[in-house]
């Protein structure tokens, strides 16, 4: 590309735009300014950018999925590979089909894998719920250990109620 | 369908909402949300068009969106989607593949919500100047409100999902945009650059090409945003940009210290190609009125003020000169 700039006109043309409008495309050839001025990054070194961090990421770490690499989302048909491709996932359904291999990768991207911060209004009894199950069976298994036979009775009906309480929520979707 | 009046009409208001001497031009936060279906990027140009049929409309309903804009991107001019763009409230993909993609826009376009981007919904607020406080405000209630007709991908353990694993979790991504000049003119600038990606922190040139920074124009954002906290995030990024701020201060004023002839020749220069010059490109005024705007602040220059400075630095740019000369220059 040694044609000019097509909005310049000064510069040497580095860069092709391609805009499809109508079922039409065009092409457009523009020099490294104003390339950028368009919001264009002129070359592969973006910076530092979130996204470039990613792909720059992405580039070294999905190659060592070996758990997923089978795999595709029962949703989306997605497979792993074309998520390694496009460092993009089909649906949100996929974060649980390749769930140790996304486990591993958001804990080396993001420095944790667990999530700490906001829960959507409908999901956040639900979450309380299971919080609290958790709780209860450890209590039941310590109270087992100690042969304290009235507290374990006590903690396995409740361990009982939780567990219906949150199929009957997710039954109905909350 | 083109721009809504009002905010084709306030080219610049905005920009001089911000502190003529601020170092921080504008602050942004948004918020990636998806429902539990394929995200848009496995969608071909109908079912997008479906999708955003049906988003919209149920955003339509709320009492936040009342007398906002509902855009379709591709019925845009490009350069109308080029200064969007410019203001901070368009991505690059939505300038160059805007088909099938929507964006709801409060009066002010301080507010938006954009429709089968890479993700289903993205929920963006800006403020002039340092204020991410605000922005997480405005953005948590507006999705408050959405909780109400959306049911939002969510994982106990990975958090909101999105389409880029790099957004899950909180799906928050702040950024602020600062002017560091002296900074940016000092040998220290790649360490100090390099320092804020130790603390998870992305950096990059907000005008320039490739690792540029013209003008010392820098956009910060957080890179990280699952096992943090919104709030958390939202406080780290804000005093990352205050330190930086500070450095700036000390940079400038070491450089009137050790070498203020230096300086007074390049703000010198900047003035006279700005005055003589025919031809420029965007790159090349920001990087000449960002460095005439450090002498004004290190009192090496007084004409322009300030806020001509900071109008002609928005302004320069092609979307709002094309919006400003109410002409498309690129015709498609």
């Amino acid at each position: 590309m040694s044609e000019p700039c097509e909005i310049c006109g000064c510069h040497p043309a580095r860069i092709q735009v391609t805009e499809i409008r109508d079922g039409r495309r065009k092409s457009l050839h523009l020099c490294g300014f104003c390339a950028a001025g368009w919001g264009i990054r002129a070359s592969l070194d973006g910076g530092q950018a979130p996204e470039a961090l990613w792909n720059a990421f992405l580039s070294v770490q999905a190659k060592d999925a070996e758990e997923s690499s089978s795999l595709a989302c029962p949703r989306c048909k997605r497979t792993f590979m074309s998520f390694e491709r496009s460092g993009r996932l089909g649906c949100p359904e996929c974060y649980q089909t390749f769930q140790g291999d996304m486990t591993r990768i958001l804990r080396e991207y993001h420095g944790a894998s667990e999530h700490r911060g906001k829960v959507p209004f409908r999901a956040r009894r639900r979450i309380q719920l299971r919080q609290r199950l958790h709780r209860s069976r450890a209590a039941l298994q310590q109270a087992i250990s100690e042969e304290r036979f009235e507290d374990a009775a006590r903690f396995r009906d409740e361990v009982g109620d939780l567990e219906r309480e949150i199929e009957r929520l997710s039954r109905e979707g909350s | 369908m083109s721009l809504p009046p009002p905010l084709a009409a306030d080219l610049d208001r905005w920009m001089l909402e911000v502190p003529a001497d601020s170092g921080v031009s504008s602050s942004r936060l948004r918020l990636a949300r998806n429902l539990a279906e394929p995200f848009p990027g496995l969608m071909d140009s109908e079912e997008k068009k479906e999708l955003r049929g049906r988003l919209i409309e149920a955003l339509a309903g709320l009492t936040s969106f009342r007398g906002a804009s509902f855009l379709n991107l591709e019925e845009l001019a490009l350069h109308e989607r080029a200064y969007l763009m410019e203001r901070g409230i368009l991505g690059e993909e939505s300038l160059l593949s805007p088909e099938g993609r929507g964006l709801v826009l409060d009066e002010k376009g301080w507010c938006s919500v954009l429709v089968g981007g890479e993700d289903h919904l993205r929920i963006q607020c800006m403020r002039p100047g340092l204020d991410l406080e605000t922005c997480y405000t405005s953005a948590d209630s507006l999705e408050a409100e959405m909780e109400e007709v959306f049911d939002f991908a969510f994982s106990e353990s990975f958090g909101y999902l999105t389409a880029c694993p790099s957004n899950a979790g909180t799906g928050l991504r702040a950024s602020v945009l600062l002017q560091l000049p002296a900074l940016a003119m000092g040998e220290d600038f790649p360490r100090v650059l390099r320092g804020m990606g130790a603390l998870g922190l992305a950096v990059r040139g907000a005008f320039g090409e490739g690792g540029g920074a013209p003008g010392g124009f820098i956009q910060l954002s957080n890179a990280r945003c699952l096992g943090v906290a919104e709030q958390d995030l939202v406080e780290g990024l804000h005093e990352a940009a205050r330190k930086l701020l500070s450095f700036e201060e000390k940079a400038r004023d070491r450089a009137l210290r050790e070498a203020q002839s230096l300086l007074d020749d390049q703000v010198a220069r900047a003035r006279g190609q700005l005055e003589y010059a025919q031809i420029m490109g965007a790159s090349e005024a920001i990087a000449l009125l960002g460095t005439l705007r450090m002498g004004h602040l290190a009192g090496l220059a007084d004409r322009p003020g300030l806020e001509a400075l900071q109008k002609a630095l928005t302004l320069v740019r092609p979307g709002h000169l094309q919006m400003l000369e109410g002409l498309s220059l690129i015709h498609i």
